[in-house]
């Protein structure tokens, strides 16, 4: 019985024991020292700890609600053999562990931190399950509902990061063991959506503590005026307010965007025939005149279907080409949400494990469980609908309208992606979140609904298309490097940001139930509302979100940087440059167009056409994966080339303006051209930033997890990424004096 | 048309075409070939132009309109550009080659000594096809005289490196005969005891790529001789074991006659030799073939004391490892044939363990499948599932995760290890090979995998024209297969996983595996260093294929290359959710597949960038101090701010 418990070696214990010249994990492969001695050495240094008072950190309007004593949280994959102690708490938002073991916070255990979360912390609409075992070793999930009897020996919380998280009740005491599981399952669980902590949340938020979104959030009128007219197509359109105070469709926004030619009157006419209401509406304008529409089929008991003509035959005025619209279906191109919720289900299945041996079992027929999940030929079926739809737009010179069901799922997929592929301004971060605003958010996405942010035990009804769409990006992001202003490590905080369950942006399934809840209080005068998921300031520091920005497209694409760089044609020797390049001429030739080319966008790739072929279709391994520990490639992964690319970024930022304080044998007036990556000279004096140099083991999973997670896997020769700087030509000293 | 003018067109894309095949440095400009026997060009520039057939050539689809330009104006010139030593064979006209991925090109095809080219003539800018002969594992008839229909009289070739050609020829011609016979005699000349055409090859690289590998020079880079092991000239002649290199590093202690007794009692005499020393530990990586012990279980004192000799020459570790790198049935089974393992009743203080790699004709059925799945088409409803049941990728983790285990023992327990198999030149080259890669930076140079190759592989007697087939007409030869490819295939696993750990990029291994095929220098021809050497003498008689290699190195190279971040060891994680299929090599033929933007030009950019600031800097520096020295000079007062630099 105390066979598991032997092996366990808690930081705390091993401190104590390396002491005495000797590890725990030395002690367990002798086994020359009693399992008793063990137990007892465990528990007398945890009881130190124990007997600390510990506390979660808590947010406004957030309160304990239950709490456990003497709990080991497991590292995974040491098969319960390791582990921190310490005291779990549910609040009414999250599921808390509380240690005094200081060890996961230092050196090795740095991880990218969300400042709404320290270490540890779970909110409650990010757990995807919770099983329970009683100590007679039955497992089971906790659903809706369930009142536990039983004593539990783990609990195991699966979340939808991809984590999971075990913690050992054996030696908490026996009324909180009993009381806590159930206390959990309630409030993970709560029966409706004013229960949500979200709600207290922003009852508790000071007005003016809310920072103001750097991305348009299309509440106004002016926000979308802005877009059609960027575009070019503000001469067929319309921004109409038919929908105001909701009255004409409850999932469309107050705010959306018509053919010219169509009046309210014509819209509500209609609206009648289309399934929710939901009529055609703008979303894009090509540069050719083209258009791209989104709608809602018809209603199966539309008796007059003759309007959907009539609505198409005003997309056709509105194009500049007039051809007629291409409908396509997307229930034809796309896969069915309930491929997606088993897809989803399999591969979570396949991803999450946290024992070696399940690990190494599974190793074994990767590829075809893979398949089996068929996650990424939904991903492949996606990116192929959008290419047919960009491919009409852009070569066929053909607008298109897009029809689903009820418009909000895999419409909001295939618009966006084809927008990003026609439009290098979706590309750039305040682009991209534009995007999703509009197509996502503003255009009714279920996103409360499918993502089960109202309860854990319902979680089998995952049905996560914004990580559909998300994994799409992501390829286009291999595809494409350095073509996106945004890195995959954006992309994986973005998912992990939407069931967060504190932004307004992600926690709701229609812009109306927004409205509702930010008017609830509307009596009391004060008006209040969330936080919005594109201040990302709220989230991170500085330090973390420089991971978010891609070196290459720096380079090229900011303004100040790529001014900088222009200039270094002026002294240009064609001569040196093909001694350089002569092994590689159509790269010089992009080259050039770095160099010499005075357009500075010149060098966008316009459209971006991805391959979906299965072999370049790969694994989200970063997103999927950054929990497996023994799937951790040791200071190399992909994450070692971003940091190389920084680096070198850095470098070349450095000569250049050493090159051109030396050309003007003075101080030139401009300063260093600021990359805001790692690297930069302007971070390198924060603590924060040395803290990250000096004490992170570089892995494939970085920023994400906590890098090694045992002694053993650090080794001596491990360096910390601050190695990135050994060789560097830039004068950080100097660089800082200049600024 | 302007020669001069062009002459920095002919020279670059010439040396990329050759350099051949598929995406590493540019995809563009993916194997386009070019004449390389311009004469005026070779003359004005005073060099040899360095250009061979692509190996990998394709076509010209894909090609960027500047390289289009440059296509036509040499298409127009030669029929088949020839290589210094390489004569035209046969030439068919109105041949049609079935490309599986577009319309199908009607056009000329021409034979020579050293490759068959294919030059479409219904296509502006025209469709051309180089490929070595080398690479052909068979030819084969499709069609009779009185097949109907049209393209339904054909030649197939079967090629070694992953795609099937086929021409179809008009039977009123009559070309596909002396076509099929031409390539039948000039691919296998072996067969047809005609020379290899690296024998024939005349280029001077001016790079001496023969001398890339001193193998005194290696043993010295590991700090041998010294206290304990020396340097063994017993098999200078390679009298004592042919399959073995003329020099040895063996225990300090050994005697010569010593070393004959254990070489005895070793398969193929190949006794446990010095493969890698760890410079701190002295922890060592031996290497043989496996002991004649038989039934009957026979035991050999010399043998025996011979390994306590290695384990002895190791002060951290009392004990000895030794990794048989077969499946352990595979080693009992071959007991039964005189050989098996050693047992660790007679071999005290060893630790014998199964690496479980499968032999080479498990490879090579394995690969059989992988071709089937890529080529020409690639079926996209099952890939993943396909891809297992080849089990490609099993075996190359199995190889993977045996180098780590024996690198984790000489690094982790400072213990030394001893690696064979039945003969000791497949799986165990594969395994010393790896596991040198992951503890010894110096491997993952460019020139130290040339060294790498040439010691592990070349000189220990991996039987390159077996395994390969050069120049024979025998494709269902059961000593094929493909494991120095594999070994190919995990260094670019590894490449993959540590981004910056080496400074070679892809289109290096490509083109190591394109000349492994191509017969175009002496390299990886023939089966042991006492036939290159010896009989043969290659190096006075061939070219280097590190000598064209190491000529052009700038294409080479990895931009990301950092060396100073991996001064230590690297353990790939050796994990199916780590490895990948290959498809910048086993898919290059699909047009399809290729990236539309790939990484490495992009990560190229930042290093091109970075050496001409840094030029531009030294530059101004420069004149910066050749000004002050004038001033000082001038002794003319001179007021400036101070500047940082």
């Amino acid at each position: 019985m105390h066979k598991r418990m032997s092996g366990f070696i808690s930081y705390i214990t091993q401190s104590s024991l390396e002491r005495r010249n000797s590890t725990f994990k030395s002690y367990i492969e002798e086994d020359d020292i009693s399992e008793d001695e063990v137990l007892d050495q465990v528990e007398e240094s945890a009881s130190e700890f124990f007997d600390m008072e510990l506390s979660p950190h808590l947010l406004p309007g957030e309160h304990v609600v239950g709490e456990i004593d003497n709990v080991l949280k497991f590292t995974p994959f040491t098969d319960g053999k390791q582990g921190i102690s310490g005291k779990l708490f549910v609040t009414n938002f999250k599921l808390a562990f509380a240690t005094a073991d200081r060890s996961s916070y230092v050196e090795s255990n740095y991880r990218q931190r969300n400042l709404l979360l320290i270490d540890e912390e779970i909110p409650l609409t990010s757990i995807l399950a919770i099983y329970h075992e009683a100590s007679n070793g039955k497992r089971k999930k906790l659903t809706k509902g369930m009142t536990l009897s039983t004593h539990t020996k783990t609990l195991e919380v699966h979340c939808k990061d991809f984590r999971i998280h075990t913690y050992s009740f054996r030696f908490s005491p026996k009324v909180q063991n009993k009381q806590f599981p159930n206390i959990l399952s309630h409030y993970a669980n709560p029966t409706k959506e004013t229960h949500l902590f979200a709600y207290e949340y922003g009852r508790n938020l000071l007005k003016g503590s809310l920072p103001d979104s750097p991305t348009p959030l299309f509440d106004s009128i002016g926000d979308w005026e802005q877009e059609i007219t960027r575009q070019g197509g503000d001469k067929f359109w319309r921004v109409t307010d038919v929908n105001m105070g909701f009255k004409f469709c409850l999932s469309l926004p107050q705010y959306f965007v018509v053919p010219h030619g169509l009046v309210n009157n014509d819209l509500t006419k209609a609206s009648y025939q289309y399934i929710e209401r939901r009529i055609p509406t703008w979303s894009y304008t090509h540069m050719n005149g083209n258009n791209l529409v989104r709608m809602a089929s018809l209603d199966p008991n539309s008796a007059q279907p003759e309007y959907e003509k009539r609505m198409l035959d005003a997309v056709k005025v509105a194009g500049s080409q007039r051809n007629s619209p291409k409908v396509i279906d997307m229930s034809e191109c796309c896969p069915s949400l309930k491929d997606l919720q088993e897809s989803f289900s399999k591969i979570c299945k396949l991803c999450m494990t946290d024992n070696t041996k399940d690990f190494i079992v599974q190793d074994m027929n990767w590829y075809s469980s893979l398949d089996d999940t068929k996650w990424l030929q939904l991903v492949a079926q996606c990116m192929r609908a959008s290419n047919e739809v960009a491919e009409l737009m852009q070569s066929k010179q053909r607008s298109v309208v897009i029809k689903e069901s009820n418009g909000r799922n895999f419409s909001c997929v295939v618009s966006s992606l084809v927008q990003i592929m026609l439009d290098p301004c979706f590309r750039t971060f305040d682009g991209f979140q534009s995007l999703v605003q509009r197509e996502w958010v503003k255009m009714g996405h279920p996103f409360q609904t499918n993502h089960c942010l109202l309860g854990s035990s319902d979680t089998d009804q995952m049905q996560p298309v914004f990580l559909l769409f998300l994994d799409c990006v992501w390829q286009l992001l291999q595809q494409f490097p350095g073509c996106f202003a945004f890195t995959d490590t954006y992309l994986t905080s973005l998912w992990d940001t939407v069931h967060i369950g504190l932004f307004e942006t992600f926690l709701f399934d229609s812009d109306y139930q927004r409205s509702k809840f930010s008017a609830q209080e509307g009596k009391n005068i004060r008006k209040f509302r969330l936080p919005c998921t594109w201040s990302w300031r709220m989230q991170f520091s500085d330090e973390n979100m420089s991971f978010f920005k891609d070196p290459l497209y720096l380079l090229t694409h900011d303004p100040q940087l790529s001014e900088a760089l222009k200039e270094t044609k002026l002294l240009a020797n064609p001569g040196k440059y093909s001694q350089l390049l002569r092994s590689n001429k159509s790269y010089s030739k992009k080259l050039e167009s770095i160099l010499y080319d005075d357009k500075s966008d010149s060098f966008d790739l316009e459209t971006l056409i991805p391959i979906t072929l299965a072999p370049v279709i790969r694994l989200w391994t970063q997103c999927f994966l950054r929990w497996q520990a023994p799937a951790q490639i040791i200071s190399g992964g992909t994450p070692s080339q971003y940091l190389q690319q920084c680096h070198m970024v850095e470098e070349i930022l450095h000569l250049h303006h050493k090159a051109q304080v030396l050309q003007h044998e003075t101080r030139v007036n401009s300063n260093r051209p600021k990359s805001e990556l790692i690297f930069s000279p302007a971070a390198m004096g924060t603590p924060q930033v040395s803290e990250i140099l000096n004490s992170v083991y570089l892995t494939s999973s970085f920023p994400f997890s906590p890098g090694p997670t045992t002694q053993q896997q650090i080794m001596s020769f491990t360096p910390t990424i601050s190695i990135y700087l050994q060789n560097s030509s830039v004068e950080y000293d100097l660089a800082q004096e200049e600024d | 048309m302007d020669r001069r003018g062009s002459q920095e067109y002919i020279d670059t894309p010439n040396r990329r075409a050759d350099a051949a095949s598929s995406d590493s440095i540019s995809n563009s400009e993916r194997s386009v070939s070019f004449p390389m026997n311009d004469s005026s060009s070779s003359k004005e520039s005073g060099s040899p132009s360095k250009s061979l057939c692509s190996s990998a050539s394709s076509s010209s689809e894909n090609v960027p309109a500047l390289e289009m330009k440059m296509l036509k104006d040499f298409a127009q010139s030669d029929e088949s550009p020839l290589l210094p030593g390489e004569v035209v064979q046969g030439m068919a006209k109105d041949v049609t080659y079935l490309c599986p991925y577009s319309d199908f090109v009607k056009g000329t095809l021409t034979v020579t000594n050293y490759k068959l080219y294919f030059k479409g003539s219904d296509r502006e800018p025209p469709f051309i096809l180089d490929v070595p002969l080398g690479v052909i594992s068979r030819v084969e008839k499709i069609g009779g005289v009185s097949s109907k229909g049209e393209n339904s009289y054909c030649l197939d070739i079967i090629c070694k490196d992953m795609r099937n050609l086929r021409f179809a020829h008009r039977q009123e011609n009559h070309s596909r005969r002396q076509v099929f016979e031409k390539i039948q005699q000039y691919a296998f000349p072996i067969t047809n005891k005609l020379p290899l055409f690296a024998f024939e090859y005349k280029e001077e690289y001016g790079v001496a790529g023969w001398s890339v590998y001193d193998p005194e020079a290696e043993f010295r880079r590991q700090g041998v001789p010294n206290d304990s092991w020396k340097i063994s000239r017993v098999n200078e002649k390679y009298e004592l074991i042919d399959t073995y290199p003329a020099l040895l590093g063996v225990p300090k202690s050994a005697t010569d006659e010593e070393l004959k007794l254990v070489s005895s009692f070793r398969t193929r005499g190949r006794l446990p030799v010095l493969s890698w020393i760890h410079p701190r530990s002295l922890a060592t990586i031996t290497r043989s073939s496996q002991p004649m012990v038989g039934v009957a279980g026979k035991r050999n004192k010399d043998d025996e004391n011979y390994i306590v000799k290695i384990m002895d020459s190791n002060a951290h570790s009392n004990k000895l490892f030794i990794m048989d790198a077969r499946p352990s049935v595979n080693a009992l089974a071959n007991k039964a044939k005189g050989g098996g393992f050693e047992s660790e009743d007679a071999y005290t203080g060893c630790e014998v363990s199964f690496l479980d790699i499968h032999n080479i004709h498990v490879m090579r059925e394995s690969l059989r499948k992988l071709k089937e799945l890529v080529f020409p088409t690639i079926d996209d409803s099952k890939w993943l599932s396909n891809i297992e049941s080849t089990h490609w990728l099993d075996h190359i983790k199995q190889i993977l995760a045996g180098g780590v285990k024996v690198a984790d023992k000489v690094e982790n327990n400072k213990a030394s290890v001893l690696v064979h198999c039945s003969d000791g030149w497949d799986r165990t080259a594969q395994l010393t090979s790896l596991a040198m890669m992951m503890l010894d930076p110096y491997y993952r140079t460019l020139k130290g995998l040339e060294v790498l190759i040439e010691k592990e592989w070349l000189s220990f007697g991996h039987k390159f024209a077996q395994r390969v087939g050069h120049g024979e007409d025998k494709h269902s030869d059961a000593d094929r297969s493909p494991v120095f490819l594999q070994f190919i295939d995990c260094v670019w696993q590894m490449t993959r996983q540590f981004p910056n750990a080496f400074e070679f990029n892809e289109h290096f291994l490509v083109t190591i595996l394109d000349h492994l095929y191509s017969c175009l220098f002496g390299t990886f021809l023939f089966n042991s260093e006492q036939q290159r050497v010896k009989e043969m003498k290659v190096r006075e008689n061939t070219k280097s294929l590190w000598s064209f290699i190491n000529y052009q190195m700038d294409d080479f190279i990895n931009p990301l290359y950092a060396e100073y971040l991996h001064q230590h060891v690297l353990f790939p994680v050796a994990s199916m959710r780590r490895l990948e299929i290959w498809t910048g090599y086993y898919c290059r033929w699909n047009p399809r597949m290729r990236p539309q933007e790939p990484i490495h030009l992009r990560n190229r950019e930042l290093l091109v960038l970075k050496a001409q600031l840094q030029k531009k800097v030294e530059e101004l520096q420069k004149e910066r101090e050749s000004k002050n020295a004038r001033g000082i000079l001038q002794s003319q007062p001179r007021v400036s701010s101070p500047v940082n630099v």
